[in-house]
């Protein structure tokens, strides 16, 4: 995890080693505390509204709670014992991971497609621009909405434009078999807008003197995406990466107006599993430790990416 | 791909404009459905085969919504919420990124892991807290008692805005 390292300026005339490295010392410090100004306002958000937020849920996690939420007894790691053995919390994990397997590549991949498709330089391309990037100042519970009615398995228009084609129906979100996948149409549909703005802005900036002289080299359409643009947006995509993941492991708009957790419990993801056990089962200290739990796993993903995949990146 | 340097023969013409036509309608059909569906009846609404063009226009829909609810006062509150977040990020966030991109300090990695670490947090893990704070009198000095008007002093479930870019 590294951020891009700027150059070192010139140090002072100073040559003597000690007073070198006192002068350099100063002057870290300095920048030091330049740098911690410009961070402050962030940080003094970040402390009130997201640090000390998680301390208390932490705090939470480890204490018996009477029926208001209220800590009563310090119980230690009791609490995470009784949840790492439950099937339905493992069940949650496995929704959770296999809903983001299901989104991100599909709407990296798709909205990559778009992205290309429409950086073509045709009449009236930017029309298909602005439709592309549409999806973005869609809402996800408008989206979940409008997908209720497609998805309707009696007269919704997916199941209708499958009679048409005279193929067998599909039950969409009433089945355990297909209720997850039904949820991840609906997200990559939303989420297209967005991955295809951000691309399509890294795909603009790719300055065409490289395609021309690729297609000097004799380079096809396909040998100048493989070997120029894919390594020139790696940045993007990986950005793309983490920030949709992160996503969607955090998904609940969808859940709770699509399927709220159902069909038996096959859409259940560990945010939803959290919403009902403190909004409706009152289990306030169970919830902060799902809520650890979805904490330890998102930042373990994230680093993974970060370890695995950042050094494939190319950092021009 | 090569903008501006290919002229495209008229097949390529063609059939781009084609992949582009078939990929718009994937990409708008169901903003379009919502619309014919907000201008049916409730009748039509529930036939079968579904209605792809609108029959029976009206919008009867959209006044009965704006009698159950007040929506401009709503569209109104978005505005103001929104217009609030993106001021705000774009304040702190070239702050923090100036930092981040220009300046060589120590335990940069750290504060930089730092603030990737809040898009780590579930937002059902701070909620609550952050519910008593911008609703217990006066918590903060700068947070008045008045910044969440008193009727909306609830849980409206945990469906809330979300910050953007959410799913």
């Amino acid at each position: 995890m590294t951020v891009s390292q700027p150059a070192e300026t010139t140090p002072g005339a100073m040559t003597r080693p000690a007073a070198r490295t006192r002068a350099s010392r100063v002057r870290s410090i300095k920048t030091f505390i330049t740098a911690m100004l410009f961070l402050s306002p962030s940080l003094l958000i970040f402390a009130l509204f997201v640090f000390v937020p998680l301390l208390k849920t932490i705090q939470q996690s480890l204490f018996l709670t009477d029926s208001i939420g209220r800590m009563v007894t310090f119980i230690g790691l009791e609490n995470y014992q009784e949840v790492l053995g439950r099937p339905d919390v493992i069940n949650g994990l496995k929704v959770s991971l296999l809903f983001t397997l299901y989104v991100v590549p599909t709407t990296i991949v798709v909205a990559l497609f778009l992205a290309v498709l429409s950086n073509v330089q045709l009449r009236g391309i930017s029309i298909f621009r602005v439709i592309f990037s549409s999806t973005i100042a869609v809402s996800a519970a408008s989206a979940s909405l409008i997908f209720l009615f497609l998805f309707n398995p009696v007269n919704g228009i997916l199941n209708y434009l499958l009679d048409v084609a005279g193929l067998p129906r599909v039950p969409w979100l009433i089945s355990d078999q297909t209720a997850l996948i039904s949820m991840s149409i609906v997200t990559i549909w939303l989420q297209l807008g967005f991955c295809t703005v951000i691309l399509l802005a890294a795909l603009q900036g790719i300055s065409q003197e490289l395609y021309e002289s690729a297609t000097i080299d004799g380079a096809g359409f396909f040998q100048s995406f493989r070997h120029i643009t894919i390594p020139l947006i790696s940045p993007t995509i990986f950005f793309l990466l983490v920030v949709q993941t992160l996503g969607a492991l955090q998904v609940f708009t969808q859940t709770n107006i699509l399927t709220r957790g159902g069909p038996v419990e096959s859409t259940n993801t560990l945010v939803y599993m959290i919403y009902r056990a403190f909004f409706f089962n009152g289990q306030y200290g169970i919830a902060a430790v799902l809520s650890v739990i979805l904490f330890l796993v998102m930042f373990a993903v994230t680093l993974i990416q970060f370890g695995v995949i950042e050094r494939r990146v190319h950092y021009s | 791909m090569s903008e501006s340097t290919t002229r495209y023969r008229w097949w390529q013409k063609l059939f781009l404009y084609a992949l582009l036509v078939v990929m718009a309608v994937i990409v708008l059909y169901p903003m379009y459905q919502a619309f014919v569906t907000s201008v049916a009846t409730e009748a039509d609404v529930s036939t079968y085969p579904p209605k792809i063009i609108p029959q029976n226009f009206n919008t009867l829909n959209y006044e009965e919504a704006n009698d159950r609810a007040p929506l401009v006062r709503y569209l109104f509150n978005s505005f103001v919420t929104s217009g609030m977040v993106t001021l705000s990020h774009l304040i702190l966030a070239s702050l923090a990124g100036y930092a981040f991109a220009f300046m060589d300090f120590k335990f940069k990695n750290f504060f930089f892991l730092l603030f990737l670490s809040t898009m780590m947090i579930p937002w059902e893990a701070t909620i609550i807290q952050n519910f008593l704070t911008v609703t217990t009198r006066n918590p903060l000095p700068f947070c008045s008692d008045n910044a969440v008007p008193p009727d909306h002093r609830r849980p409206a479930g945990a469906s809330g805005a979300r910050h953007a870019g959410d799913l």
